[in-house]
Order: structure tokens, then C-alpha cells, then sequence
């Protein structure tokens, strides 16, 4: 069966990968993690989209590039978040709208899980 | 008014009633389709159930009558809808017609607005937020303020859960259930709901995905924690929904579904598919009565 899931969310689900892991990863890497049915071509392409928007760096090893994901926020490049920004700063402002508030039972109760946790 | 106005409506509320208990006994994504289906069926339903009384009503106004041939003195009181009512059915009609369009045009006109996004895009924005984009090429929003707060296991927990919001197609049963709840205010709860079980579905497939509940649920509560936050929330984000009793979901195993409860829902889906074929039934033998006369 063909994916025909469009090459955007297929981005997030490849970066999803690379974040997770600890070292660099190959196309052919990144493509066994996700356990689709991917051509290789396809990974490629998506990994060279990531690197291309600063979301990933990229080293030769051997014949292909190993990516990893970019960690500091001061290496994501600024450029290419202005350009998304202005088209849609007061409306992720409204798309974010306000669902449910946290009020401040629910806060000491989400800290008390936490805490339990830690 | 006639009883077989009322019947099949009857019907598809009394299913959606017991629609609304069940997804406690289900897990989050057949909780969704479970919901979804009885709440576009009992708005299918009740739409029609508008339309044959508009019907019938204005059908039997006199002006409208003779121009259908309606022989009043046989037929007058068959429908069971007196003009007014008509009257008022198409009214509301008309209404509801026009709150769903409107619904529908800033469904699109949002994504025109987030047409630019391809991919994974980071924004500096001092919120934190995170949400999904559907669309033909869709991909994820995230504010930079959001990255620097979670560490690498977290950030992967935030795009697997919108990444799940995206690969299963989520948007589509929240518009559905929008556009039902825009046409009938009753029906509000109903799209809460199905918002909520969304969450919780990505939660569950995001724990899939990193291998762990706990830490899907340490995350969520994090970002909800975060200072600035408030709890900002759009629909397809990490924070929507009651992060409280989200966090407390993941923390006890997933519900077994019981045989019984899977019989019990199989046969509330068919009452209300059953009610909306007998109003659509009523609605056709109505139109056929009309035209032959």
C-alpha cells in the first residue's frame, strides 16, 4: 500500500524520530524507526526539508548523511519563524483561544501529581 | 401534531443519551467514532424531523395548498402540522442553515490562514503553545518558548501527540460534531466531548509511540504548568482539553472494553440509525403523498 500522507506531517513524524534518538541517524535509520512502508527516496527528501529549514543538522558518514536534530534554540534559524510569524501571530493568538483555564485546585493538583512522579 | 414527528427523534435522543456514558467503558479513539456517528445521526434526524414539519405546515396554508392541488377537506390534519408551525420550522431551518454555513467559512478561511505551514514550524511567540495544522499539506506549530521549556524525551512527546492528531484524521470528527453542535446548541456537550476523547486519543498514541505513559503524562502536565501558559489551548493542541483528568487517565491502565459494553454500543449506533431511517421514511412518504395529490 502506497502512503500518500502528505509530506507535512510526515516532517513532524520524522523530526518526532530524530528528537527521540540519541545519536544521528541515517535516512535508512530514521526510515526503519518509523516502521511505515516509506520509499527511501521519500525520507531523503523530508530529512533534506528538515536540515534546509534549520531544524536539523547533518553530517557525512560514509556515502550518506546522518541527521540530528537541532537542540539549541539559539541554532534554530530566526529567519524562516519570522516568515510563518507574520502571517499568522494574532491568529494563533485566537486559534489558541482559551478552552478550559486551569484554576488554582486543578494547579495544586497537577503539581501534587508531578511531584509524586519525581 | 402527529406522533411520527416525535418518534424517530425520540429515538435518536434517548441513543444519544446512552452514547454519552459509554466512552467511560471505551477506549479514547472508539469513544470518538462512537460519538461522532450517533451525534451526526440524531442532527440528521432532527433536521428532517424540521423538514417534514415545514412541511406538512406549510403545506396545508391555503394559498399553498391549492397551488399543490391539496384537497383540504380530505387531507387537512393528515400531516398534523397546523401552518404556524410550518412556519416556524422553516424559519428555524433557515437559521440553522445559516449558522452552519457560517461555521463551515471560518473553518476555511483558518486554513487559509495556516495554508503557509509545510512541515514542522517553529514561531517566537512568548506563549507556549503547540497545535496541529490539518490540510493538504499540514504539519505542526510550535512557539520556541515551548521548545526551550521541554527537554528532548518531552519534545518528542508534544509532536508524537500532534503528529497522532494529524495521522488520524482528528479535525475531521471535530468538525463534524462543530458543525452539528453550530446547527443545534443542544448538542454542545456532545462536541466537548468528542474535543476531549481527541486528547486523549493522541495521549494514548503518543505513549505508544515513546514508550511510556508516565511520560506522556509528566509532559502534558508541564506544559500546563508552564508560567504564561494559562492554559492556552487550541483544539488539536497538547494542552486542550481537561488536562487534569488527562494526566489522571494516564496514570491508570486503559479501560478493558467488556464484551457486553461493545454489544451494548453496537446496538445504541443501529436504534439511531434505525430512528433516522424511519424519519427519512416518514419525510419520503410525505413528499410522495404531497405529489401525487
Amino acid at each position: 500500500m502506497v502512503s500518500r500522507r502528505p509530506l507535512g506531517s510526515l516532517e513532524s513524524e520524522v523530526l518526532e524520530v530524530l528528537w527521540k534518538s540519541d545519536d544521528p541517524l541515517t535516512p535508512s535509520e530514521v526510515l526503519h524507526r518509523l516502521d511505515t512502508d516509506l520509499a527511501y527516496t521519500t525520507v531523503m527528501t523530508v530529512l533534506g526539508r528538515l536540515w534546509g529549514k534549520g531544524l536539523a543538522n547533518r553530517s557525512k558518514t560514509g556515502r550518506a548523511f546522518a541527521y540530528s536534530a537541532v537542540m539549541s534554540e539559539a541554532d534554530l534559524s530566526a529567519d524562516r519563524m519570522r516568515k510563518v510569524l507574520d502571517a499568522s501571530s494574532d491568529r494563533v493568538a485566537t486559534m489558541s483561544h482559551f478552552l478550559d483555564g486551569l484554576d488554582s485546585v486543578q494547579q495544586r493538583e497537577l503539581r501534587r501529581m508531578l511531584e509524586e512522579r519525581e | 401534531m402527529s406522533a411520527h414527528f416525535l418518534v424517530p427523534f425520540l429515538l435518536v435522543i434517548v441513543c444519544l443519551g446512552s452514547a454519552w456514558f459509554l466512552p467511560r467503558f471505551l477506549a479514547p479513539s472508539v469513544g470518538v467514532v462512537t460519538l461522532t456517528v450517533s451525534v451526526v445521526l440524531a442532527t440528521c434526524t432532527t433536521l428532517l424531523m424540521f423538514m417534514q414539519l415545514g412541511g406538512a405546515g406549510i403545506s396545508e396554508v391555503p394559498f399553498v395548498s391549492d397551488a399543490l392541488g391539496w384537497c383540504r377537506a380530505l387531507y387537512g390534519g393528515d400531516h398534523g402540522a397546523p401552518p404556524f408551525l410550518g412556519i416556524a420550522a422553516a424559519l428555524v431551518l433557515g437559521l440553522i442553515a445559516a449558522r452552519m454555513g457560517r461555521y463551515v467559512h471560518r473553518v476555511f478561511q483558518d486554513r487559509k490562514v495556516f495554508g503557509d505551514v509545510d512541515g514542522v514550524e517553529v514561531v517566537l511567540l512568548s506563549q507556549p503553545v503547540a497545535f496541529a495544522v490539518p490540510g493538504p499539506r499540514g504539519g505542526v506549530v510550535i512557539s520556541n518558548s515551548l521548545l526551550s521549556a521541554l527537554d528532548r524525551h518531552e519534545r518528542s512527546v508534544v509532536l508524537a501527540h500532534e503528529n497522532a492528531h494529524l495521522r488520524h484524521r482528528h479535525h475531521l470528527y471535530i468538525h463534524l460534531v462543530e458543525t452539528c453542535a453550530t446547527a443545534l446548541p443542544f448538542l454542545r456537550p456532545f462536541a466537548r466531548k468528542v474535543k476531549y476523547l481527541t486528547e486523549r486519543w493522541a495521549d494514548e498514541v503518543a505513549a505508544e509511540r515513546v514508550g511510556s505513559r508516565d511520560l506522556v503524562a509528566t509532559t502534558i502536565a508541564r506544559v500546563a504548568l508552564l508560567p504564561s501558559s494559562e492554559m492556552r489551548a487550541h483544539s488539536l493542541s497538547i494542552g486542550g482539553g481537561n488536562v487534569v483528568t488527562r494526566v489522571e487517565a494516564l496514570v491508570v491502565p486503559l479501560p478493558a472494553t467488556p464484551v457486553r459494553v461493545t454489544l451494548f454500543g453496537c446496538s445504541v449506533v443501529i436504534t439511531a440509525a434505525l430512528g433516522l431511517i424511519l424519519q427519512l421514511h416518514h419525510l419520503v412518504d410525505f413528499v410522495t403523498h404531497a405529489g401525487h395529490l
